[in-house]
């Protein structure tokens, strides 16, 4: 690893946005993560290795001590922070095609319930760990993620609900989505679901945390 | 309250309550998050005071309660009858409130206005504070709860009764699907609360409740110990 995507690399893990940023205390005054992403294109890297060996190998730290218990959700956010500051420079190789992320996963909120933290934070984590989220927001029907399945050509759908009322609106969601389109992963997630739930209406996954879908979608699905 | 009401007829009472009253400090935030004072990331900590300067300005905070005319309710077999609507509480529930002599709900709301604050963020990018705000708005409401649950408690205490814990459809094996039932006993936008078809209360931060009353029920440590959902806030809450 060149030292600048060392540098990056661990200014995604701390968290440091840029130059001008406080925090963390011991990196104070010296350049952070977008400075860096900027130096690291002008002197030619290329941008997928600025993704994958900068940004995801920093998120990558991050996830697995949070999946330790060694630092808190809102340490993520601040790492993610950093890599989403950072990840506007690299939207033009996107557009371009010079780089990739490892994939595309709708998300949304399902029918009947209007929360939406929990699948906001889900959605920062998979985007932290390269992953592109179709978010389709709150009070999602199935058509409208079978509409977004086939716009995308997506292969995975998480749904996530926080109410065991709302819960319940999972089980027809599943089902179009299993009877209507093709070899498409529907996952689960929210306060209330449990593994059993997620048998009982024939989703293919659940998870009671975003590190867990993360590291579920790269076993399964990465490229 | 006034004393000299026995429980021959049904009490009603909303109350709003000011900021400074339920005041959360930084220290309990703190410790919400898993972290203390020496350990806490310094975004976390600003993060944290600009929302609670702020704070008292995003949220009106109303509580009430009703209890029920002892004539009204019926307590049996893991279940409890109030004006002919039965409430499927379940085991762990009933067996706390089984020595009622009459039932009380709560309702505790800190408004609307904080959920457009967190999703204004939220959609701004800014995701720790739209948590944080999120994170700082569920246990305001709580404490509204807790501070309403207490002055029930005091006031019925005047007239020599107890209450037992409280308990929200939704949790401890009671079906969410229950506070229609909950909020058909109650006047219209009572605290400001309403229910949707989904059972969900609008405002989101708002807390639904019954509470057990008479001269033999007891407080107990809360009892998440026997309950079988793992990831529940109030296990968060109470660990």
């Amino acid at each position: 690893m060149s030292e600048i995507l060392q540098q990056l690399s661990l200014c995604i893990e701390k968290g440091r946005v840029n130059k001008d940023s406080n925090y963390p205390a011991d990196m104070k005054g010296m350049p952070g993560a977008v400075e860096l992403t900027q130096q690291a294109l002008s002197e030619g890297t290329l941008a997928q290795d600025i993704l994958n060996i900068g940004f995801l190998s920093g998120m990558k730290i991050v996830g697995d001590k949070f999946k330790d218990g060694k630092i808190f959700l809102p340490e993520v956010l601040i790492s993610a922070r950093a890599m989403s500051s950072a990840m506007e420079l690299l939207k033009p190789y996107f557009q371009s095609g010079e780089i990739n992320y490892k994939g595309k996963v709708i998300m949304g909120t399902v029918a009947g319930d209007l929360h939406d933290i929990g699948k906001n934070i889900v959605k920062m984590v998979l985007e932290g760990g390269g992953w592109q989220v179709v978010d389709l927001g709150i009070n999602v029907n199935a058509e409208k993620f079978i509409d977004a399945i086939n716009t995308n050509s997506a292969k995975v759908v998480g749904l996530s609900a926080l109410l065991t009322t709302t819960m319940q609106n999972m089980n027809e969601i599943v089902r179009k989505i299993k009877s209507e389109t093709k070899d498409v992963l529907v996952v689960i997630g929210g306060a209330p679901v449990t593994k059993a739930f997620a048998d009982s209406i024939n989703a293919d996954e659940y998870f009671h945390d975003p590190q867990g879908m993360l590291d579920y979608l790269n076993n399964k699905m990465s490229k | 309250m006034d004393s000299t009401i026995s429980l021959k007829q049904s009490i009603i009472e909303e109350i709003e309550f000011n900021y400074e009253n339920c005041a959360i400090s930084e220290n309990h935030i703190i410790e919400l998050l898993g972290y203390d004072a020496d350990t806490v990331p310094e975004p976390v900590l600003e993060t944290i005071g600009f929302i609670l300067n702020e704070l008292p300005n995003k949220v009106r905070l109303q509580s009430g309660y009703k209890i029920f005319n002892p004539k009204k309710v019926k307590l049996s077999g893991d279940s409890f009858t109030i004006d002919n609507r039965t409430f499927n509480c379940g085991k762990i529930i009933y067996s706390s409130l089984k020595n009622s002599e009459t039932i009380g709900f709560l309702i505790s709301s800190i408004g609307e206005e904080i959920e457009n604050w967190s999703k204004y963020f939220m959609d701004n990018n800014e995701i720790l504070k739209g948590y944080l705000i999120d994170k700082v708005a569920s246990e305001l409401v709580e404490q509204l709860a807790d501070r309403t649950e207490s002055l029930l408690e005091k006031e019925l205490g005047k007239i020599e009764l107890k209450t037992t814990n409280r308990y929200s459809p939704g949790y401890c094996g009671w079906s969410v699907a229950d506070q229609q039932n909950l909020f058909s006993l109650i006047p219209e936008k009572f605290c400001g609360v309403s229910v949707n078809d989904n059972s969900m209360m609008i405002p989101i931060k708002s807390v639904s409740a019954v509470i057990g009353v008479g001269k033999n029920v007891e407080k107990k440590n809360y009892e998440c110990s026997i309950c079988e959902i793992d990831f529940c806030y109030k296990r968060d809450r109470n660990v």
